[in-house]
């Protein structure tokens, strides 16, 4: 019984040995970014990989897309204490990777908008809101219109403060009916009221 | 020094043939062995689908077999067989190779998140059962027997990232079906051994096991987009395959039937 009890001691400070000294990293360095500026570029995805370009061009319509970036200007906010706690509430708590840095944007992204300046078809005239003819990314396709709900806001773990960007690949899943010239208007509205927006250059999309 | 060994050879070959063995007073034997299976009927043959299957038709065995002898000649006897190595490298590339061709086309294959699955199981397993006569003689000793059972593989899973050329749309060719088949089996046997002491024997063992597969594989498509899915082609495996299992091994008598 001694023995037994002497043994699960043993295994109590090793356990937390083990874990304690896993868990020995920096303060994490909190950065807060607002977003600063937005650049919008064709897609061409009639290839293998994408092909990105932001002068007047013709693309397949069914192979079209607005690349829309978002560039941040980041300041840091605090540095929170060390990670060198047994148990800590960290989801890194029980690996060896450290969690250096957190950013976390000002305002949140609560609408985005694509407009064609250009006759969309025959139903949608110059103007028209073309928002939902349009998914993000390649393999979840999440429509456009519910892309604020779970916008990839941008966070990194670095050691130093780094420039960070939004990236928001936004194919046309809709295409018009007919061999068109299309030139769409990007608007990004965030939590303070504030917008940005884009025009991209004339596509002819055939 | 040659032939002072010959004459050890013969003369301990004749000193233990002179002692003999009793016949048929063995009950439960063992027979431990290894071989190679030399296709008489193959059953891989080139097709895309091959390579989903995890066997091949040239292997190495490694099997046992206990035989329990109810009356003086006939008894029953089971035969584990294992196929260390199954599936063939070349038949996953030639499947492989289908599949992009298959596909060209249409589409561009994203190759770095392609993949074919490992096998659930590294081996083939063959299980037989059933009667055997044996002749014996205080040297020789001659089992034949017919086995039924099942022969049993692993088949592969994959899986194919597409992207439609001039298209948004994203497809993945996937099969996560992962399993194993096992069709019906039945091979004759024929165990011939040479008495090696009051236990031992050496043996050479021949089955012919011959079973017949029938499953159905797909390349089934999936739309990222719709979130449909189509069914591209299906290959139906309906194959037979006849196969000469040579082994060589060790006969050990467990118990005779007066200790039974």
């Amino acid at each position: 019984m001694k023995t037994t009890k002497i043994l699960l001691l043993f295994i109590l400070y090793w356990t937390t040995a083990v874990i304690t000294s896993c868990c020995n990293c920096p303060p994490v360095l909190q950065f807060q970014y607002n977003f600063s500026a937005l650049q919008v570029s064709h897609i061409n995805n009639a290839g293998a990989a994408p092909t990105f370009t932001s002068s007047e061009t013709s693309i397949h319509k069914d192979a079209y897309g607005i690349k829309a970036t978002l560039t941040t200007s980041v300041k840091q906010i605090a540095s929170a204490g060390g990670n060198t706690s047994l148990f800590i509430n960290a989801a890194h708590a029980f690996s060896c990777e450290c969690m250096f840095s957190d950013y976390e944007a000002k305002d949140s992204v609560t609408d985005i908008k694509i407009i064609d300046l250009n006759k969309f078809d025959n139903g949608l005239l110059p103007g028209a809101d073309v928002t939902d003819k349009f998914a993000f990314t390649d393999y979840s396709y999440i429509p456009v219109t519910d892309l604020k709900k779970s916008f990839p806001y941008p966070n990194i773990c670095s050691e130093k403060q780094e420039d960070i960007k939004a990236e928001l690949d936004l194919f046309l899943m809709k295409p018009p009916a007919v061999p068109l010239t299309h030139q769409f208007k990007i608007i990004v509205t965030f939590k303070n009221g504030t917008s940005w927006e884009q025009t991209t250059a004339p596509v002819y999309l055939f | 020094m040659k032939k002072l060994l010959l004459f050890t050879v013969v003369f301990m070959c004749n000193a233990s043939y002179a002692q003999g063995f009793e016949n048929y007073k063995s009950a439960l034997l063992v027979n431990i062995n290894s071989g190679y299976e030399l296709p008489i009927r193959k059953f891989m043959q080139g097709m895309p689908v091959d390579g989903h299957v995890g066997y091949k038709d040239n292997l190495w065995s490694a099997g046992i077999a206990p035989y329990y002898f109810i009356k003086k000649r006939w008894g029953v006897f089971a035969d584990f067989t294992l196929y260390p190595s199954s599936g063939s490298k070349e038949a996953e590339k030639n499947a492989d190779d289908y599949v992009h061709d298959f596909y060209a086309a249409n589409y561009f294959i994203d190759d770095y998140y392609s993949f074919w699955g490992s096998l659930e199981s590294p081996a083939a397993i063959r299980f037989l059962a059933g009667p055997v006569y044996r002749w014996e003689n205080e040297r020789f000793l001659f089992y034949a027997g017919l086995g039924f059972g099942v022969t049993n593989f692993p088949t592969k899973s994959y899986g194919f990232k597409l992207k439609q050329k001039n298209s948004n749309l994203n497809y993945s060719v996937i099969n996560l079906n992962e399993h194993s088949v096992s069709p019906f089996t039945i091979a004759p046997t024929f165990t011939a051994g040479y008495k090696i002491n009051k236990r031992l024997s050496g043996i050479l063992n021949i089955k012919a096991p011959w079973f017949k597969a029938d499953f159905k594989d797909e390349l089934y498509r999936f739309n990222h987009y719709t979130k449909q899915h189509v069914t591209d082609e299906t290959f139906y495996f309906k194959r037979s395959s006849l196969q000469l299992n040579i082994n060589a091994g060790l006969m050990l008598i467990m118990a005779n039937k007066r200790k039974l």
